[in-house]
């Protein structure tokens, strides 16, 4: 068995006298897709961002790919970040780039890939995300909610990552194209062996894509299987879960509705 | 058999008449330049002269990802075009990611056809020219927003917001005096000593007092202050309501049927119509003290002999002609900062375009106001 690529342990968050993660652990295997759900606000982007050092926490530890963000220098954290690949919940896009130059960072900043590859891969990141090819030139600012997320996740996607997180990716995107997408993150997670930490509210992405579940909770943590989450004896998982409507229900629902 | 080494990742060899492209190494996209490079060294000139087939042999790459298969691809493109007969092999490994790379492939749509090149200039010209109508019309119906906002506000002042008017009167005001008191004090000085120097030539040192009295009120401490808060706060305002641009902020106030001349340009600009001759009066006191320590120190001239000698100098016409353009200065500030900022685009970089303009632009109007003030005086005779 492979080396796990994240290790949570004992990890604490507090602003002020707000705690928001109580003495949590958490383990991700090499290749899984596990999503994290929790109601709003219960610190699932703070959980992200302190994996990815870019929050201080109060105590514990957090290992990406087997190190300490916090206590590497730049040359080493910079050789880890590269194989990193991360969709921020806002997009996070350069504002006063393009799209393709937005993808090309990466790109041509990490790793320094010439002419011609260096817009063949964005290029190819974009269609791959999903996004038509005349958004290519144009600004972030011009562009709607569903591409901004397209285009982050392409730009996340550009040095073909080992690890992927997703914060919120299919908020803002229609069903048909949440679909595709969570059938695109399966893909990618069979042919390239990636591992992916998908926050989402989306039962639906989460039914369909993820292996493991982590459920945050009252500032704790729990992790398993999905089905084994969605027996857990708690009034709040229970509703949470029972929140996805198959289409025969809907259609009940619709035609009781008043 | 000759076997040539062309770089770590392709070897190339031949074997019984059939030509063979051997690959190996590391196919990822973290080694692109370098892969880039043994590709473009590539001797594909050569394979033509031999008959027979041609192999790919890709079996013996260690590792590959979508990237490095960008670079696959585009060897096995190039044989190809070369019109020989290819056989590829490679492990089912290296197939899927080649696929998968495969599957998603666009071009750029081909930028439009560029006229010539005195075509382009012609119409650079004429869109100018537009830009510059559209930039007075713009100023023009901003001016006029902000004077009927401000006559609403003296009919009905419940729509004055005090609360925001007092914080900027601090932010721009109060917190912007230790800044003032230093540069102040320091020309004080400077412009003292720069009197003494020279007037004691003639033995006239004494008049320093009157050359710093007349310079700072009419001058100096007015337009050093402008100065100073055009690059202090007039920029702030611009990043401030640009950023609230940026993020929509603004559109939010709209939506809600809310002004930004209300909530957002009244309360500044007052602030700083108000702050001006404030700082620019403290600015005065300032400095002409910075001039009697640089007289007591160099000429030993008492502060009471330099009092009398300042109050024989000056008249009340002296101050007030330096006074009475200070608001001016701070509404030109404050207008040009909101204005600038109102005019952000929803880039960072549009931010700064913006801060430094309304910078440049505010200092420039300063200037030419206070030349225009000079020659009102001069007509006036005061
Ligand atoms: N920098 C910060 N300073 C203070 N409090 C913060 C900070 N960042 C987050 N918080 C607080 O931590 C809690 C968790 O925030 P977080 O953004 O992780 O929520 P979330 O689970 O991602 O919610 P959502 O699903 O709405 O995105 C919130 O109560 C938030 O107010
Ligand atoms: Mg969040």
């Amino acid at each position: 068995m492979e080396k796990p690529v994240i290790v949570i342990k004992d990890l604490v968050n507090k602003f002020g006298n707000q705690l928001v993660h109580d003495h949590i652990d958490l383990t991700i295997e090499s290749g899984e897709v596990l999503g994290i759900v929790g109601s709003s606000g219960s610190g699932k982007s703070v959980l992200v961002r302190s994996i990815l050092g870019l929050q201080a926490f109060k105590s514990g530890s957090v290992s990406l790919l087997g190190h300490d963000l916090n206590k590497l220098d730049y040359k080493e954290n910079k050789k880890i970040l590269q194989k990193v690949g991360v969709l921020f919940q806002s997009g996070a896009l350069f504002s006063s780039l393009t799209v393709l130059e937005n993808i090309q960072v990466p790109l041509k900043e990490q790793v320094e890939v010439p002419e011609p590859y260096l817009t063949q891969i964005a290029l190819q990141k974009m269609i791959m995300a999903g996004l038509p090819i005349d958004a290519a030139h144009k600004l972030p600012s011009q562009l709607s909610g569903g591409m901004i997320k397209r285009a982050a996740l392409a730009r996340a996607l550009a040095l073909d990552p080992e690890i992927l997180f997703l914060d919120e990716p299919t908020s803002g995107l229609d069903p048909i194209a949440a679909r595709s997408f969570d059938a695109l993150v399966r893909q990618l997670q069979r042919t390239l062996k990636l591992t992916v930490v998908m926050v989402t509210h989306d039962l639906e992405s989460l039914y369909l894509t993820c292996d493991r579940v982590a459920v945050l909770l009252r500032k704790k943590i729990m992790v398993g299987p999905l089905r084994e989450i969605v027996e857990v004896k708690d009034p709040w998982v229970q509703e949470y879960f029972s929140q996805l409507h198959t289409r025969l229900k809907m259609k009940k629902m619709y035609k009781e509705r008043k | 058999m000759t076997v040539s080494k062309i770089a770590s990742f392709m070897t190339y060899s031949e074997l019984n008449k059939n030509q063979v492209i051997r690959l190996q190494g590391s196919w990822i996209v973290r080694n692109l330049a370098v892969l880039k490079d043994s590709l473009d060294s590539f001797p594909f000139h050569k394979l033509k002269d031999l008959p027979g087939c041609l192999v790919i042999d890709a079996r013996k790459i260690d590792d590959i990802d979508m990237g490095g298969s960008v670079a696959l691809s585009d060897l096995i493109q190039q044989v190809k075009e070369l019109g020989l007969s290819v056989k590829i092999e490679m492990s089912d490994y290296v197939k899927e990611h080649l696929t998968l790379s495969e599957k998603f492939v666009g071009n750029l749509p081909e930028k439009s056809i560029q006229s010539p090149l005195y075509l382009r200039k012609l119409e650079s010209i004429g869109q100018q020219t537009i830009e510059i109508k559209n930039l007075n019309l713009h100023i023009l119906s901003f001016l006029g927003e902000f004077f009927t906002r401000l006559v609403q506000v003296f009919i009905v002042p419940k729509n004055f917001r005090f609360r925001s008017f007092f914080k900027h009167l601090d932010v721009v005001g109060l917190k912007a005096i230790p800044i003032v008191t230093l540069i102040s004090l320091l020309i004080g000085i400077v412009l003292a000593y720069q009197g003494i120097t020279q007037l004691s030539r003639f033995g006239a040192q004494i008049y320093t007092v009157n050359l710093l009295g007349l310079g700072i009120l009419r001058e100096v401490g007015v337009l050093l202050t402008s100065i100073v808060i055009a690059g202090r706060s007039g920029s702030a305002f611009t990043a401030e309501i640009g950023m609230m641009v940026m993020n929509e902020e603004v559109n939010a106030l709209k939506v809600m049927g809310l002004s930004p001349f209300y909530l957002l340009i009244l309360p500044r600009v007052l602030a700083l119509t108000v702050a001006l001759p404030l700082l620019a009066f403290w600015s005065d006191i300032i400095a002409l003290i910075g001039g009697a320590i640089m007289m007591n120190w160099l000429m030993d001239t008492s502060f009471v002999q330099y009092k009398n000698q300042l109050l024989g100098a000056i008249t009340p016409t002296a101050f007030w002609v330096g006074m009475v353009k200070a608001p001016f200065f701070g509404f030109i500030i404050s207008f040009v900062g909101c204005f600038e900022g109102m005019k952000v685009k929803a880039t960072s970089e549009s931010v700064g375009i913006h801060t430094t303009k309304s910078v440049v632009e505010s200092i420039f109007l300063i200037i030419v106001l206070d030349a225009f003030f000079s020659i009102l005086f001069a007509y006036l005779g005061i």
